[in-house]
């Protein structure tokens, strides 16, 4: 079920009181958002960015026999953009950006982190995958994209998405356990390559 | 001939700047100190231009020595600039650090802070060409360790010992202090020191000379004051994560005693001190960096002497350089790290894995950081991180960055 935004002001208003709370810091305008009628909550974009060095590398190859985490810094590189300065996102490139906001979620909770319209309708496609799982803790990475023919400048602080909250229903109480967790700045890290897929590679 | 080799290296040194011009800078000063250092450069290369048509091959000679002599003072500076930029480096710290800055020196103040490759913290003294800059350096290893960000305080120390002339007062006392120690309690030992000065004692300091005997010690005691005042500086600032940012950089401590730096034994035995005149609890580790001894290479028996005459001095001195350090703060009404507000960070926020906010100082946050790191409990409160260090310096990076947020958004 999604809860609705007064609902979210209200656990944000208690959080140092609760021992798993839901926090987003810095803390939304909660008086606008009890009244907005929504049932989201906006973020903000912060001011890390990952590029990919497109120089640098053939493709992307997540097989490698090589470390994966090295290959990975060779083949990003970190932009800071201060406050007030701006990013200018050319047609159909892509950028990883971070939200100003460091989110916690509490145990008993998921969220989505989709576009807003008001980006969408001018191109630029922000957050693909971006499912935040119970116990995260951290700014969210976001994929980031402008599949219109204009380029589109973008600055840290205004808002750029929207986080939608479910209630999360099980018995288990462990948190969200993946590397993911506590960055401040967009996360790229190896894809695993499972059992089941190594199997399926090997010669019968 | 010579000139317009002259000429030629202004110009590649211009032409580097416009180099470095175009980078990306994640705050405006660095760009500000480098459009000041061209400006510099311009000046210096239109006084050769000039100084060929005079006719005089003095004053082109003069011109030129001075191009080459600024050549090697500022190419530093452009590195340290350069490095500003590292994507390593925590911008986040520049905005909090250039408030505090601001408070404490005036506000015309700009700061720079870069990553050095030298293991020490360091600030560039006030250059006339950049006034009103502090450029501060952090050991490239450490340069986005939040956690000895406090050691920053020790280098605005520096610049706030030039700019409010305590420099300059305290010279003659120490030189008198040290003339009269060698008249009232040592002087059988500096005439066995100087067998061929022929000196009376109660005439001992009237001649100019007996201050030139001694200029070596009174230099290295001034040197040592100013350390032990900015040591002064980043506890009256930062409080006990002053002290716990000395320890980690500095521990176990050196074997080798360099004249010019107190020993540190008595650094922080004025810190302890310190701690007592400002109303800061000590931290418990103390001891263990304060054991250890420092000795000269070698010295020779007059080096000897003139160490423990400018040891001596800063004992001396100590009294009045904590009442400096504290007079400096409270006049620039900066308040104590708050011991209430840095419990509720770390308990209601740091271990439930968020960044503090609602701060009223930079202090706080980095003083929630040092007892986060040091409270056992706080890797249990966050089970599901895996490097919990790590997470924690970035949780710190975050508040510093929150603060700023909440700064620049208030009102």
């Amino acid at each position: 079920m999604v809860v609705k935004a007064d609902y979210i002001a209200d656990l944000l208003e208690k959080d140092e009181e609760e021992a798993d709370p839901l926090v987003i810091t810095p803390r939304p305008d909660l008086a606008k958002l009890r009244v907005s009628g929504s049932a989201s909550v906006d973020l903000r974009l912060g001011s890390w960015f990952l590029m990919l060095r497109r120089a640098r590398v053939s493709c992307m190859e997540i097989s490698s026999t090589n470390s994966e985490r090295e290959n990975i810094e060779q083949f990003t590189r970190s932009v800071f953009i201060r406050f007030g300065d701006e990013f200018v996102l050319h047609p159909r490139s892509f950028v990883l950006g971070a939200t100003l906001e460091w989110i916690r979620m509490p145990t008993n909770m998921a969220g989505i982190v989709t576009g807003k319209s008001s980006w969408g309708r001018r191109g630029l496609i922000i957050a693909t995958a971006t499912g935040v799982h119970p116990g995260f803790t951290g700014c969210l990475t976001l994929e980031i994209t402008n599949l219109g023919e204009i380029p589109i400048k973008i600055r840290p602080g205004m808002s750029i998405c929207q986080l939608f909250l479910h209630r999360a229903e099980g018995a288990d109480q462990t948190g969200d356990t993946s590397l993911y967790n506590g960055k401040r700045r967009p996360v790229l890290l190896s894809i695993p390559i499972d059992n089941f897929s190594k199997k399926l590679s090997e010669d019968s | 001939m010579t000139s317009q080799y002259s000429i030629r290296r202004v110009d590649a040194v211009l032409k580097v700047i416009g180099q470095l011009k175009s980078v990306d800078f994640p705050y405006e000063h660095s760009k500000h100190a480098l459009e000041k250092v061209e400006s510099h450069f311009q000046k210096l290369k239109l006084d050769i231009e000039r100084s060929l048509k005079s006719d005089s091959p003095d004053l082109s000679r003069n011109t030129c020595a001075e191009a080459l002599e600024q050549t090697f003072v500022f190419l530093p500076i452009l590195g340290f600039i350069l490095r500003s930029t590292d994507i390593g480096n925590a911008f986040e710290l520049h905005g909090p650090l250039l408030r505090l800055a601001r408070t404490l020196l005036g506000d015309n103040i700009k700061l720079i802070i870069s990553s050095e490759w030298e293991y020490s913290p360091y600030t560039y003294l006030p250059i006339p060409q950049l006034d009103q800059f502090v450029l501060i350096g952090l050991p490239s290893p450490e340069s986005a360790n939040p956690l000895v960000f406090p050691l920053a305080g020790h280098e605005l120390g520096h610049t706030l010992w030039r700019y409010s002339g305590h420099a300059t007062h305290i010279k003659p006392a120490i030189a008198e202090g040290i003339i009269n120690d060698i008249k009232s309690n040592r002087w059988d030992e500096y005439v066995k020191t100087f067998p061929s000065q022929e000196r009376d004692r109660s005439t001992y300091g009237d001649h100019p000379t007996d201050m030139e005997m001694i200029a070596p010690a009174s230099a290295w005691a001034e040197r040592q004051a100013e350390e032990v005042f900015c040591d002064l500086i980043g506890l009256r600032l930062f409080g006990k994560a002053y002290i716990h940012a000395l320890t980690y950089f500095l521990a176990p401590g050196f074997r080798t005693r360099l004249p010019h730096y107190p020993r540190l034994s008595v650094r922080f035995r004025c810190l302890s001190d310190a701690c007592h005149e400002y109303g800061i609890n000590k931290p418990e580790q103390f001891a263990d960096i304060a054991a250890v001894a420092e000795v000269q290479s070698d010295p020779t028996n007059v080096e000897k002497f003139m160490v423990s005459l400018a040891d001596t001095a800063l004992d001396r001195s100590t009294t009045t350089l904590m009442q400096l350090a504290r007079h400096a703060a409270e006049d620039a009404g900066i308040k104590l790290p708050d011991d209430e507000e840095i419990d509720h960070v770390v308990e209601t926020q740091f271990k439930k894995g968020v960044p503090a906010r609602g701060q009223s100082g930079l202090a706080n946050i980095l003083n929630a950081g040092w007892r986060a790191f040091q409270d056992k409990d706080m890797s249990t409160a966050n089970p599901n991180i895996t490097n919990y260090e790590d997470f924690l310096k970035e949780l710190v990076l975050k508040s510093i960055e929150v603060f700023e947020i909440e700064n620049r958004t208030a009102n």
